[in-house]
């Protein structure tokens, strides 16, 4: 009797942890719409989504909608077949692996996004929206540094490296491993992320060259030259870095309309030969009567682009510097630049830095601002786009934002760029891709996906100086690391 | 059953010790817990859960964060010190139980004094020691050894994981248990490959799972500061773990010894006797600072004018905070001389990069309507704090933001502080004025827009005070609180002719003026021989002239512990006795 007892106990509480794991995978199952009630409008989500052209290679597009609800759900059907629904609380995640086969699936083509909300009056469908999948894919890494938008203190300062391809991010190298110094200004040799360099300041302060698995460290400031070597930009040969050197200043405004100012006492604008450790004094500008900066070569190699200003006395008329961009041929066999200087984009009455040549020599892309060259924290900032044969402008209207459009970079194959943009909140700086058609007219930018799209509410860090890259950075942490804290450090020479 | 209980030595031993804990933070370090648990921000969301998930002791931080939200509240510092405290004492009398036979309770909370010598920022040290400890006990109640090995081996990835450097401790404790234990066989195997696996775990974790330093591999990310060396304390205190098991061991035949009713009475009085003259002697040396930025951040400034009236300014940290208050109170035009001047620095810090300097910065700028740099100095207290947060500062971003109009940004901090339990309520309150039409409905904004600069200038209110305030006082005289600040400066640094440059202004706007301001008129007219006058040219009271002529009579007569009684709290005394502040 007893034991019938038992075994009645045992199957009762065998059928409660069945009954259990039942409810458990009903509830892990989709919840889709019931007796939806429809919407004549578009849903607001965040990111914004909506009508953006992604490539295909794109990690999945996790958003959420942005209004108080239950629970949502997108379908996704593309133009060319396939669907995906996704459901969530508080967000809605794709699955990669069926992401990636949707957008294979819809290259060329436009997926249709049908988004549904349960609320108080139940579930409501809201009018589907268009993301368009570009064949086209883009290069596979973004590179960043991840910096509190701060003032005159940094805390911890890392360069990143996340895969587009997947949510993947890895650091290349953060500043709690090397003293808590600032780390800056990464660049790479024609976003090959084999040939890269970037700053440190403060301790272990230097200019460290990575080339493959070789570190060099160099102290780079001359009798010559004003300051260290400072805004890169490589030669295609990977023979010579131009650089600007600046006596950086910053001060904070009072008002409530401006934050703080950067701005240059003084600067030039110096190539540095990679190979021969040395400044090439034929191929510098420096001048006493202007201001030169942000220097970049086009993609052939035979132009220094550069931003020029006449000299102006410092701070005092700090709002008064407006910068052209110009161009000097360059000749990479005898290390020397050419003159005259050709004038490309004058500045009467705004001021233009950051000049960025496409790679395939069309297009040259700035950041216009009402005056200086550090566009960072003035909200006026746009980015515009001259196509170089017939120097006529392109409409950048939809890359642009009523906020900060400040630093670009271009891919590899010149059909998309990621710029920094502080649309969101005005504060911290993320960056968006843009897919720039072959007429050189941007399509609508997109937010770097992440797997919770929630990351952005609560992420205390911009992303600064994204630069796109064909592959992974394979240098470990560790050896930059090891070789900011030992070995020799070659002391560059300006001849 | 009953004699046991009262004469039994370990339970009014460790008893004495909770009430000595509790008297020792409460009376000595409340303060300092109050000011530190700013700089730790508990969040409910997701993200932030992975986010100390994925890190080396982000378990720990996350129970540490999540424990110090009793820290705001008047005893709850010392409740929670003081469990953790007993927490760790009974867990080290269980472990020396086991380790010797017999345990002592005084050696147990021996190694917690350490904490009072040397208070930790946090209470992370504390769990760490805990986790440790709990590990220790837990593997050492196993009675079959090979599985208490197993079991010990096992827990070194977890606690490791959970609580660096928790395992460190745990391992050295584990193994002394061991050795202590050990027969015949000695537990030569299971030493090396405990000893192996504790020390190479990190470097494996390294190669293949984090990038992280090499310090925090060692002591997780939230022991103590990582930009600041490791502080000897830490040393003393994990070692003192097993030293003092050790010295159990070799004193557990002199113990057995005594008996316990008649040393006893002895030993109490040794431990209330060590723990009082600990309570009086060590006490924090900032107290009067922290006090005052508790006060400070509840919005209690009256309190600290009361208590620096009535305990006096014990260093420039206060000071700042009483002029503040001064301020705050609208008394600073007539109390200001009855508190030590020391000038510049004791109305806003230099240059300010420390904690409580940024703060403190921070405060003094909004008060004088200089929000940009109210908003500049929290940002930089917020991100230069060992976690990058710290609510009170972000509370005050969102207040410049709401105020300056970048609603944005506002949001931004309002939805982190909504997923906070202790700063909800204030984040969803302030929500409702995101927006420039909500905003106006709140007269707070108003008040603070009201003074908005107006002329841009780039001049630091930290580095150049007079300069920013001329600033601000020339596009807003309406501005009280910058023209005080303004004036109580130059008067400060005795330049009569420049505050009187500013009261032709200060007519046109009032009746009556302020004692201070009226004494330093007197004072004026009297350098130039016209003392008469100045009633004619101000509203300047009967009795302030009275009583500076009495002064002025009596000056040279009297002694000057008379004169300061009777006339310290005046401009003229202070003008005439203190020395002018170095510029």
């Amino acid at each position: 009797m007893e034991t019938d007892y038992i075994n009645q106990h045992k199957r009762n509480l065998v059928y409660a942890l069945f009954c259990c794991l039942l409810l458990t995978a009903c509830s892990w199952g989709t919840q889709r719409p019931e007796k939806a009630s429809s919407q004549a409008e578009e849903p607001e989500i965040f990111p914004d989504y909506r009508d953006v052209t992604v490539p295909v290679n794109i990690s999945p597009l996790n958003f959420r909608l942005t209004r108080e609800a239950d629970h949502q759900y997108v379908l996704i059907t593309g133009e060319k077949g396939g669907r995906l629904e996704c459901d969530g609380q508080r967000s809605l995640r794709f699955d990669p692996d069926a992401w990636r086969k949707l957008l294979e699936e819809n290259a060329g083509s436009s997926l249709t996004l049908t988004c549904s909300s349960r609320e108080a009056g139940g579930w409501k469908t809201w009018k589907s929206f268009q993301i368009h999948v570009d064949e086209r894919p883009i290069d596979s890494h973004l590179v960043y540094r991840l910096i509190e938008p701060g003032y005159e203190k940094w805390h911890i300062v890392g360069i990143y490296q996340r895969d587009l391809e997947s949510f993947d991010e890895k650091t290349i190298i953060r500043n709690d491993m090397t003293g808590y110094n600032c780390i800056n200004c990464h660049s790479f040799c024609m976003n090959d992320p084999n040939r890269m360099m970037l700053h440190m300041r403060a301790v272990h302060d230097g200019t460290y060259i990575i080339r493959g698995k070789e570190i060099e460290r160099l102290k780079t400031k001359t009798k010559q030259t004003i300051s260290n070597l400072t805004y890169p930009y490589w030669h295609p040969s990977g023979k010579y870095i131009t650089t600007s050197v600046n006596d950086i200043k910053q001060f904070f405004h009072a008002v409530k309309e401006k934050k703080m100012e950067v701005f240059d006492l003084e600067s030039d604008v110096v190539v540095y030969d990679v190979e021969q450790h040395k400044i090439l004094s034929a191929a510098s500008l420096i001048t006493k009567d202007a201001f030169e900066t942000f220097p970049a070569f086009s993609l052939d190699g035979k132009w220094l682009y550069f931003c020029s200003a006449p000299a102006r006395e410092m701070p005092a008329d700090y709002d008064k510097v407006r910068y052209h961009i110009c161009r000097v041929a360059f000749d990479a066999g005898k290390g020397a630049l050419q003159l005259p200087v050709d004038t490309l984009v004058r500045a009467d009455s705004l001021s233009y830095t950051f000049p960025r040549i496409s790679p395939d020599g069309r297009f040259l892309m700035y950041t216009e601002t009402a005056y200086g060259q550090f566009p960072v924290w003035h909200k006026d900032a746009e980015i515009r786009m001259l196509e170089l044969e017939t120097r006529q402008p392109v409409d950048m209207t939809l890359l642009n934002s009523a906020d900060t459009e400040s630093y670009h970079s271009w891919s590899s194959q010149s059909d998309w760029v990621v710029f920094s943009s502080r649309r969101d909140n005005g504060l911290y700086t993320l960056p968006y891709i843009c897919r720039i058609q072959a007429d050189g007219r941007p399509a609508k930018p997109f937010l770097l996906p992440q797997e919770d799209s929630e990351k952005y509410d609560y992420q205390l860090y911009s992303y600064n100086l994204p630069e796109l890259v064909t592959g992974e950075v394979t240098i470990s942490p560790y050896a930059i690391q090891q070789r900011a804290h030992e070995g020799p450090t070659t002391q560059v020479a300006f001849e | 059953m009953k004699k046991q209980l009262v004469f039994n030595r370990p339970v009014w031993i460790f008893l004495l010790f909770l009430v000595g804990s509790f008297l020792f933070v409460d009376l000595n370090f409340r303060y300092w817990f109050h000011f530190m648990e700013q700089f730790m921000l508990f969040q409910t969301t997701s993200v932030y859960w992975k986010e100390l998930a994925a890190q080396l002791g982000g378990w720990n931080e996350y129970i540490a964060e999540y424990l110090t939200q009793a820290f705001p509240f008047a005893a709850g510092p010392a409740i929670l010190v003081t469990t953790l405290s007993g927490l760790i004492a009974l867990l080290f009398y269980k472990y020396q139980q086991a380790c010797c036979g017999k345990a002592s309770m005084g050696l147990s909370i021996l190694p917690l004094f350490l904490f009072w010598l040397f208070p930790s920022e946090t209470i992370v040290p504390m769990l760490v020691l805990v986790w440790a400890l709990v590990g220790t006990v837990v593997c050492q109640s196993i009675s079959n050894r090979n599985i208490r090995m197993l079991v010990g081996v096992l827990l070194v990835p977890l606690l490791y994981y959970v609580a660096v450097p928790a395992p460190f401790l745990y391992a050295v404790l584990l193994l002394l248990h061991e050795w202590m234990r050990a027969d015949q066989r000695k537990p030569y195997l299971y030493t090396g490959v405990l000893l192996a696996w504790t020390f190479l775990l990190p470097l494996l974790v390294m190669r293949l799972w984090l990038v992280v330093p090499m310090r925090e591999v060692w002591m997780g990310k939230y022991m103590y500061h990582p930009e600041y060396p490791v502080p000897q304390s830490f040393w003393l205190i994990f070692l003192s773990f097993p030293v003092l098991t050790l010295v159990g061991r070799l004193c557990a035949k002199w113990q057995e010894r005594l008996r316990p009713a008649k040393w006893l009475a002895a030993e109490c009085i040794f431990w209330a006797g060590l723990m009082a003259a600990l309570i009086a002697l060590r006490k924090d040396p900032m107290q009067q600072a922290y006090q005052y930025d508790y006060y400070a951040r509840n919005g209690a400034w009256d309190k600290i004018v009361a208590h620096a009236e009535k305990e006096g300014v014990h260093d420039f940290d206060a000071l700042v905070y009483v002029n503040l208050a001064l301020s705050y109170t609208g008394r600073q035009t007539t109390d200001l001389m009855k508190f030590p001047q020391v000038g510049e620095t004791g109305f806003i810090p230099y240059d300010p990069r420390t904690r409580l300097g940024l703060i403190q910065a921070s405060e003094v700028a909004w008060q004088v309507g200089q929000v940009n740099a109210a908003q500049r100095f929290a940002f930089v207290g917020v991100l230069s704090s060992q976690r990058c947060v710290q609510p009170r500062l972000m509370k005050r971003l969102v207040e410049t933001y709401l105020v300056n109009g970048e609603y944005r940004a506002a949001e931004k901090y309002i939805r982190i502080l909504e997923q906070t339990p202790r700063y909800k309520a204030w984040a969803a309150e302030q929500r409702q004025y995101l927006g420039e039409k909500e905003s106006q409905s709140a007269g707070w904004i108003q008040a603070k827009r009201a003074f908005l600069p107006v002329t841009d200038n780039p001049f630091d209110l930290t580095k150049t005070l007079p300069s920013a305030l001329a600033f601000l006082i020339d596009d807003h005289p309406d501005n009280q609180a910058a023209f005080d600040y303004g004036m109580c400066y130059l008067l400060v640094y005795k330049n009569l002719p420049a505050f009187m440059h500013y009261m032709p202004l200060y007519k046109e706007r009032h009746q009556s003026f302020p004692k201070l301001y009226q004494e330093a008129i007197c004072l004026y007219y009297a350098s130039k021989g016209k003392m008469a006058d100045a009633a004619n040219d101000y509203p300047i009271d009967s009795e302030v002239t009275n009583r500076m002529q009495q002064f002025l009579k009596t000056a040279r007569s009297l002694s000057a512990a008379n004169l300061k009684q009777l006339y310290g709290d005046t401009y003229y005394y202070y003008t005439e006795f203190m020395p002018t502040p170095k510029q």
